[in-house]
C-alpha cells in the first residue's frame, strides 16, 4: 500500500514545499521610514459629505497617550496655541497582523479623527500631534457645494511597481501645487500586492506622502476596495472603514457631480444593489453621475465581473455618465454603451489600472473600437467637471496626454 | 499506470462493471472540467498566468505562452479522458482507451494541482481553504487513475482517495459558506432575481449559508465517520447521493447567475457532482458482494 501512495505523497509534498518556499520568500523584514511618535502618513480621506466632513489620519511607530489635530482657516506655522480648534482623535489602534508573515510585519499605530462641521470650499490648515511630537503644517480644501468647476485625479492598481507609482506621486504633487482646482484623488483599488500585509500598506502610505507638495497641501483620497485588498482589515484601518466598513458609499461633490463608490469584493446584489438603486435615484438632479469600482464590467483585458448583470442595467436606467474601472492593467475608454450597443445616451467606461503596474495587452472588443480607445500605458486620469461638460483626460508619467473624452450634461 | 491482463477472455464480472460505470461517470466529470477550463481561459487569464507574470516576474509573453501550452495539454488530456467516459473500458483487458485515459487523468490532475497552488498563492480571500475546496478537481483525477487498475487493492486505494477528496471539498466549501463568501451570497441573490421573487438582505442570505455549511459538514461526516459503524454503507451512500445532487445544483447556479458566461464556471465544477455519483456506483452491492469496502 505504501508503494502505491508514493506518487500522491510526492505530489502533496511538492505542493506543500512550493507554498512554504513561497511564504519564506515573502517574509523579509521591513523597515519603516518613521520612528517613535513622529507623525507619518498624514492624509485626508473623503467619503460621504466632503463639504462638511473629512477624516484626518496618520501613523506612528509607538502607541503614545494623546493624539490631537490642531486646525484653523488660516496658517499658524505649527504654533499650537494659535489654532482656533483642536480635537482629540476619535479612533486609535494598531494595524492588525493577519498574515502568515506576522513576525516580519512592523508595528504601526493608526490615528483617526473624523472632522465634522467644516465649511464647503474652505481651506483648513492643520498640524497633527502625538504627545509632544508635532507634524509640519499641512492644509486641505473641502469640496464645493456650488457649481464652480473643479478637477479630480483618478488612478488605480498602484501595487506592484512602487518605482512607477512614486514617479506618478511626484507628478501628482506637481499638479496639485499648480492647480487649486484639483480637489481629490479617486483611488480605484489594489493599492499594494498583499492587501493584508501592514508592511506593504505602510510603504504605500509613505509613498503617498510624495504627493504632498512643498506648500503642504494634502490631496484627499476617495478610496475603493480592490481584489488585492479583498476582505483586509488593514484597508479599513488605513482609510477609516469607508462606508461604515461596507466599502460602498456615495460622495456628494456639489450640484455638478455625484460619485458612487462600489465594492466588487463583496456581494454585488442584495444590499449593495439596493444602495446603488437608491443612491443613483437621489443623484438625478446632479449635472453628472459617475461611479468607481475595482473589477471591470466592460473590460479591456479580463472577463467581465458578474456584477455586470445587475449593475449595468441600473447604471443605464439612472443615466450614469461615467464608470471608472480598474484591475485590467491597461488604458481604455469605451464608446457610450446602452443595452450592450453603442449609443450616445449610454455609459462611458474608462480605466483600467495604470498607477503602478506593468501593463497588459488589450483584447479586441467592439466597445473599444474608435471612437473608443485602448492602449497598454501607465497612466492616471484627470476629470474636469463644469456644469455643462465632464472631460476625462488620461496622461502618462511625463504628464503628456494619452487620450481625451468628453460628456455633455443630460440635465436632470 | 500499468494494468495487468491476467484473465483475458473472461466475461467482466458485475463488480468490475460497477467500477467501470463509476469510472465512466467520474471521467465524464473530468472531461467536462477540462472543457470548462479551456473555455474559461481562452477568454480570461488564469491564476497560473498571474503567478508567472506577477509573482514570478516572467514577461507577459512568456506567461501567456506557458498558459497557452498548458491549455493545449489540457485539451489533449480531455480528449484522452472523453473516450473513457463514452466507451468505458475493460479492467482486466486494458486497451488503448484505458491507457490514454490514465495519461489524460494524470495530466488533468497535475494541471488542476498547478492551478490550485497558483490560486492559493494569489487569492486574498481565505486562501488557506483553497487546496481542500478544490480537492475533487486535483485529487479526484489522480484517485480515478487507481480505479482503472485490475487490482482490487489499488482500486480501493483510489476509492479512499476519492472519498477524501470529495469530503475535503465539501468541508472547505462549508467553511467558505459559513464565512459568508461574497460570491456565494451573490449566487443566492441571483437565484431570487432569476425566479422573480423579492430578494433577501445580505444578512438573510448569510444565515442561509450557515445552514448550507452545516449540511455540507454533515454530508462530509457521513463519508469520514460512517464507515466506523455497521450502518456505514447506507449512510455513506445517502451522503454521496446528496453530494452529487448538491454538487450539480451549485455548478448549475453559475449559469443561473450569469447565463451563458457562467457555463465554463459550471463545467469546471462538474466533478463536484460526478465524483460522488461515481463513488455510489463503486460502492454498489452485487449478490451480497460489495464492490468496495473501505475503512477510513
Amino acid at each position: 500500500m505504501a508503494a502505491q501512495l508514493r506518487i500522491p505523497i510526492a505530489l502533496a509534498t511538492l505542493l506543500a514545499t512550493g507554498l512554504f518556499l513561497f511564504a519564506c520568500k515573502r517574509g523579509e523584514p521591513t523597515e519603516l521610514r518613521f520612528s517613535g511618535l513622529d507623525p507619518a502618513h498624514v492624509r485626508v480621506i473623503w467619503t460621504e459629505s466632503p463639504q462638511s466632513e473629512a477624516l484626518i489620519a496618520w501613523s506612528t511607530a509607538e502607541v503614545g497617550s494623546e493624539h490631537r489635530v490642531y486646525f484653523d482657516r488660516e496658517p499658524h506655522n505649527g504654533r499650537l496655541d494659535e489654532y482656533a480648534e483642536s480635537r482629540p482623535t476619535t479612533r486609535d489602534g494598531i494595524f492588525t497582523r493577519t498574515t502568515r508573515t506576522d513576525a516580519e510585519q512592523p508595528t504601526v499605530h493608526y490615528h483617526h479623527l473624523e472632522l465634522e462641521g467644516l465649511a464647503p470650499s474652505t481651506t483648513y490648515w492643520l498640524v497633527v500631534a502625538s504627545d509632544r511630537h508635532v507634524s509640519r503644517e499641512f492644509h486641505f480644501t473641502t469640496a464645493p457645494d456650488d457649481d464652480r468647476p473643479f478637477r479630480l485625479l483618478s488612478g488605480s492598481d498602484s501595487r506592484s511597481r512602487p518605482d512607477r507609482r512614486r514617479t506618478m506621486n511626484r507628478l501628482i504633487a506637481d499638479q496639485v501645487e499648480k492647480s487649486d482646482a484639483i480637489v481629490a484623488f479617486l483611488h480605484g483599488g489594489d493599492y499594494v500586492y498583499h492587501g493584508h500585509e501592514i508592511a506593504e500598506m505602510a510603504q504605500w502610505l509613505s509613498d503617498w506622502e510624495m504627493t504632498i507638495p512643498q506648500s503642504g497641501r494634502l490631496l484627499p483620497i476617495v478610496p475603493t476596495r480592490g481584489n488585492h485588498e479583498g476582505s483586509s482589515v488593514v484597508y479599513d484601518e488605513a482609510f477609516g472603514w469607508p462606508g461604515d466598513g461596507q466599502s460602498y458609499f456615495a460622495t456628494d461633490l456639489g450640484p455638478n457631480l455625484g460619485l458612487v463608490t462600489l465594492n466588487t469584493e463583496s456581494a454585488a446584489e442584495g444590499d449593495q444593489l439596493e444602495f446603488l438603486r437608491t443612491t443613483l435615484g437621489t443623484m438625478q438632479t446632479k449635472a453628472f453621475r459617475i461611479a468607481q469600482y475595482h473589477q471591470a464590467l466592460y473590460p479591456a483585458v479580463k472577463k467581465p465581473h458578474p456584477a455586470r448583470e445587475v449593475w449595468v442595467p441600473e447604471f443605464e436606467r439612472q443615466r450614469l455618465d461615467l464608470a471608472m474601472e480598474s484591475d485590467g492593467h491597461a488604458l481604455k475608454r469605451t464608446v457610450p454603451i446602452l443595452e450592450d450597443k453603442q449609443d450616445d445616451k449610454g455609459v462611458v467606461y474608462i480605466g483600467e489600472g495604470g498607477y503602478g503596474v506593468n501593463q497588459r495587452a488589450t483584447r479586441s472588443h467592439w466597445y473599444l473600437e474608435e471612437p473608443g480607445f485602448a492602449a497598454s500605458q501607465i497612466h492616471l486620469w484627470q476629470l474636469t467637471v463644469t456644469p455643462e461638460r465632464l472631460t476625462m483626460e488620461a496622461f502618462n508619467e511625463q504628464g503628456e496626454t494619452l487620450d481625451r473624452g468628453e460628456r455633455a450634461t443630460r440635465g436632470s | 499506470m500499468s494494468t495487468q491482463s491476467t484473465d483475458v477472455g473472461r466475461k467482466p464480472d458485475p463488480v468490475d462493471r460497477d467500477w467501470v460505470l463509476g469510472t465512466r461517470v467520474a471521467a465524464l466529470g473530468f472531461a467536462l472540467m477540462a472543457l470548462g477550463g479551456i473555455r474559461r481561459w481562452s477568454n480570461d487569464e488564469s491564476d497560473i498566468f498571474g503567478l508567472l507574470w506577477q509573482e514570478l516576474d516572467r514577461s507577459e509573453a512568456t506567461a501567456l505562452t506557458i498558459e497557452s501550452s498548458l491549455l493545449v495539454l489540457v485539451a489533449i488530456a480531455g480528449s484522452f479522458v472523453t473516450p473513457l467516459a463514452l466507451l468505458g473500458c475493460h479492467l482486466r483487458r486494458p486497451a488503448l482507451v484505458s491507457r490514454l485515459g490514465v495519461a489524460g487523468l494524470w495530466t488533468l490532475g497535475i494541471w488542476a494541482s498547478l492551478w490550485t497552488i497558483s490560486s492559493t498563492i494569489r487569492d486574498p480571500w481565505h486562501p488557506e481553504w483553497i487546496p481542500a475546496a478544490r480537492a475533487a478537481r486535483w485529487l479526484g483525477p489522480l484517485a480515478c487513475v487507481f480505479w482503472l487498475s485490475a487490482s482490487p487493492e489499488r482500486r480501493r486505494l483510489g476509492q479512499r482517495l476519492a472519498l477524501l477528496a470529495i469530503a475535503a471539498t465539501f468541508i472547505a466549501h462549508g467553511v467558505e459558506a459559513y464565512l459568508g463568501r461574497p460570491s456565494f451570497v451573490d449566487l443566492v441573490h441571483a437565484l431570487h432575481r432569476r425566479i422573480g421573487t423579492k430578494g433577501w438582505s445580505d444578512s438573510d442570505v448569510e444565515s442561509l449559508l450557515i445552514a448550507i455549511a452545516v449540511i455540507d459538514w454533515f454530508a462530509a461526516a457521513t463519508l469520514l465517520l460512517g464507515s466506523v459503524s455497521r450502518i456505514a454503507g447506507p449512510v455513506r451512500n445517502y451522503g454521496l447521493g446528496w453530494m452529487a445532487v448538491w454538487g450539480f445544483v451549485t455548478a448549475l447556479s453559475r449559469i443561473v447567475q450569469t447565463g451563458e458566461t457562467g457555463i465554463p464556471e459550471a463545467l469546471i465544477r462538474a466533478p463536484h457532482a460526478t465524483l460522488p455519483l461515481a463513488l455510489v456506483f463503486t460502492f454498489r452491492k452485487r449478490n451480497g458482494t460489495q464492490a468496495g469496502t473501505v475503512r477510513m
